[in-house]
């Protein structure tokens, strides 16, 4: 028995070992100091970390596209995070990045109310700061001061993602019927840009279509960080439902809520599509109710999933969703921070000489084909972004770059052009 | 004795084997204190020499230092709690609420001396809060942890709203400096002293290993389980100060997660988290210093951070393993 212990026991040892050995066989030769260093073609080299704020499909898309697409066409080093879920771990990763031999740091963790400590975090170290996010009135400081290392934020352009699922009810939601919706305002109560922008949004389009009144405003409703009814003068059916999957109980209530039988519009403000698409689909069958989902969504299992499925009437599991290239965003953090790596910062500052926010547009899915064929775009071979778009960001390859012709640029890198280029 | 007498003892002796002479050296006193110590320096003489000398610059320690503070300070309090065997992983989640508080006195009166009043505050009320539910009214511990959890997480919500609660940022710095290390070493001074050097640690450790037989010894096991908690209250408050002037703003979900964080410190730092004779109150340090070095030598050496987590798992399971007591009679709370 001891002997077979002690197999175990070696075991355990050795397969550390082989894994031990085979990370730091993973490694640069222990070169922290990689920063700004000069490349074989005489290029400045430099590191730049990725502050991931969870680990999925979209993330290792992104890696792909910076590790194997940008790295060596630019001469740049990537190092990822793990996934940062607060404030803490986000310095925690710079600090760690900093003594990695990072020069800059690109952040996909959007708490806008966090911009200044992490500007400040990044200004010790001398590392050039760029987030995915938007402006916050809180951090006006870090705008207005002089922050060198502040490159701005890029983000999706909330309003008009909004408008997307305004527009797909405005042009698809039969008045003559009395439906009823569960708005899922997921965590715009926290004060989400995009999850509010959805949210206020579809509410909004109830209220017009229907011509109804509610009781509350509609930022009472998307505000709120309970369920709450949004009565109205009309009697229609509107439930705000906040929170995320995460949350313990979200699911169950909103399956609770679901099993009223008042609704029958499950719209969501957030990406949950993975989550709630079998809850969905076995109420369908179990009530013999018909329920129209629509959502926010990325590429991925969860959307296609969704979107190829059939509901027990025969119809598309997953009515609309919205995608966006991740490719196209990446290129703006990317471009924001090698600006000003490369001493081109004018091109990240607004006219008024405040760091500027890029914005990107996302584009609806209704169908499956559709899915299918922006769903094969951005991969190796088929990057939305490739280098002649991001050469047009770069003030290195493109000469006089201002932020407003960036700006111009993203906004031409529609669906029509693309698929043009790609197609 | 003569040479051939003593060569007839050893041939009588029972040989051990290597096995035995392993398990002796485990079940050496000292070696759940040596042990993780071995590790913590055989891991920074490794990143020391993988990365050419660059882990000993200031920067890379004074960020191990950062990084461990709060998980070393919240590990150190719960030590107390752990050693009594009542496992509340609820510590992270009342943190966070001390924190929520405090950010609130700060927002009303503008006063940091106020902010670290009533966060330490609020971290000794609940705790108290939790001890009383798992003492006083007998419902087990884990149980109170969970409801404690939804509770806490709850209340900074609702407390917390749409934006994190901000506190002025330089003052947080400046705070940062004599006052973090100052009062982090006279409070990990404090438990040292109280644990190892009084009654209160010898009877904590004994509660832990038997409270019926502590009881039966004249222990009064109540009073004593408060005074645990009341400690372990300071640590937590503590640790939210320490919280609130590295991030200088309070989001509602501060404290998710830190439990199992304190956990993992605790039992990498040689402690089981079910107390007993053996516990001590600075393996949680130990442990959050070792797995912040881990972190920071595997990236500086330009490992992934996704391998980071599979060669932290490893670690983690070689080193509880290694360091974990088997009973070779009947199971008891030692057992990790």
């Amino acid at each position: 028995m001891k002997k077979n212990g002690w197999l175990r026991k070696a075991a355990a040892i050795g397969m550390a070992g082989v894994l031990a050995v085979g990370a730091g066989g993973c490694s640069d030769s222990g070169d922290t100091s990689q920063g700004g260093e000069s490349g074989a073609g005489g290029q400045e080299k430099y590191k730049i970390g990725i502050l991931e704020v969870q680990l999925n499909d979209e993330s290792t898309n992104r890696a792909d596209w910076f590790n194997n697409y940008i790295a060596p066409k630019y001469n740049v080093e990537f190092m990822f995070s793990e996934a940062c879920s607060d404030l803490n771990s986000c310095m925690t990763f710079i600090e760690n990045a900093a003594d990695a031999g990072c020069d800059a740091i690109i952040n996909y963790y959007a708490v806008g109310a966090n911009t200044q400590q992490l500007v400040e975090l990044c200004a010790e170290y001398d590392m050039v700061y760029t987030e995915n996010g938007g402006r916050n009135p809180a951090n006006d400081a870090v705008y207005t001061g002089n922050y060198e290392n502040f490159a701005g934020n890029f983000m999706a352009d909330q309003p008009a993602t909004g408008k997307l699922f305004h527009d797909y009810l405005s042009e698809t939601l039969d008045t003559s019927v009395e439906h009823g919706f569960i708005v899922g305002t997921g965590n715009a109560y926290q004060g989400n840009a995009q999850q509010t922008e959805i949210s206020a949004n579809m509410l909004g389009a109830i209220e017009e279509l229907y011509g109804l009144k509610f009781d509350s405003t509609i930022e009472e409703l998307y505000s709120s960080s309970a369920p709450v009814n949004g009565t109205n003068d009309k009697g229609i059916e509107v439930y705000c439902y906040p929170g995320a999957p995460a949350t313990s109980g979200w699911l169950e209530g909103l399956n609770a809520a679901m099993q009223t039988g008042k609704y029958d519009y499950i719209l969501m403000s957030g990406n949950v599509l993975g989550n709630i698409m079998t809850t969905v689909d076995e109420l369908e069958t179990a009530m013999n109710k018909d329920f129209t989902v629509i959502g926010f969504g990325s590429f991925g299992e969860a959307l296609t999933s969704a979107m190829n499925s059939v509901d027990h009437f025969g119809n598309q599991a997953l009515s609309m969703s919205t995608v966006k290239f991740t490719s196209i965003v990446s290129t703006m953090g990317f471009s924001k921070v090698y600006n000003c790596l490369t001493g081109h910062r004018d091109a990240c500052l607004e006219a008024n000489g405040e760091p500027s926010v890029l914005l990107f547009r996302m584009n609806a899915v209704t169908n499956p084909q559709q899915l299918e064929e922006m769903g094969s775009w951005d991969k190796e071979g088929k990057w939305v972004a490739d280098y002649d778009f991001v050469d047009s960001m770069l003030a290195v390859k493109t000469e006089g770059l201002t932020n407003e012709q960036a700006q111009e640029t993203i906004y031409k890198m529609d669906y029509d052009a693309i698929k043009a280029r790609l197609n | 004795m003569s040479n051939s007498s003593a060569a007839a003892v050893s041939e009588r002796s029972p040989k051990l084997t290597l096995a035995d002479r392993v398990d002796m050296i485990k079940n050496n006193r000292y070696f759940p204190i040596v042990f993780p110590l071995a590790m913590l320096a055989f891991l920074l003489l490794l990143f020391v020499a993988l990365t050419g000398g660059e882990f000993m610059k200031r920067s890379v320690i004074l960020g191990i230092f950062n990084q461990s503070f709060i998980t070393g300070t919240m590990a150190t309090a719960v030590a107390f709690i752990y050693s009594t065997g009542n496992v509340d992983f609820s510590v992270g989640n009342a943190m966070g609420l001390a924190c929520v508080l405090g950010a609130l006195a700060y927002q009303a009166t503008g006063s940091m001396a106020v902010m670290v009043l009533v966060t330490l505050a609020g971290g000794v009320l609940l705790m108290m809060f939790n001890c009383t539910l798992c003492v006083t009214c007998h419902v087990k511990p884990a149980m109170v942890a969970i409801v404690a959890m939804s509770i806490y997480s709850a209340i900074c919500v609702v407390l917390v709203g749409a934006a994190p609660i901000g506190v002025e940022y330089e003052t947080s710095k400046a705070l940062e400096g004599v006052f973090r290390y100052g009062s982090f070493l006279l409070y990990f001074g404090m438990c040292l002293l109280l644990y190892h050097g009084t009654a209160i640690g010898r009877k904590l450790r004994f509660i832990g290993g038997n409270e019926r037989c502590a009881i039966q010894t004249g222990i009064n096991a109540v009073k004593t389980q408060y005074i645990s908690f009341l400690f372990a209250g300071v640590g937590v408050g503590l640790a939210g100060v320490y919280q609130t002037i590295r991030t200088a703003n309070v989001a509602s979900t501060v404290g998710t997660g830190m439990g199992t964080d304190v956990m993992l410190a605790t039992v990498l730092g040689g402690m089981s988290i079910f107390g007993g004779t053996k516990s001590n109150c600075f393996a949680g340090l130990i442990g959050a210093i070792t797995v912040t070095i881990l972190n920071k030598g595997l990236l500086m050496i330009g490992v992934s951070s996704t391998m980071i987590q599979g060669i932290r798992g490893v670690v983690f399971l070689l080193l509880v393993y290694l360091n974990s007591e088997r009973q070779k009679t009947l199971p008891s709370r030692q057992q990790f």
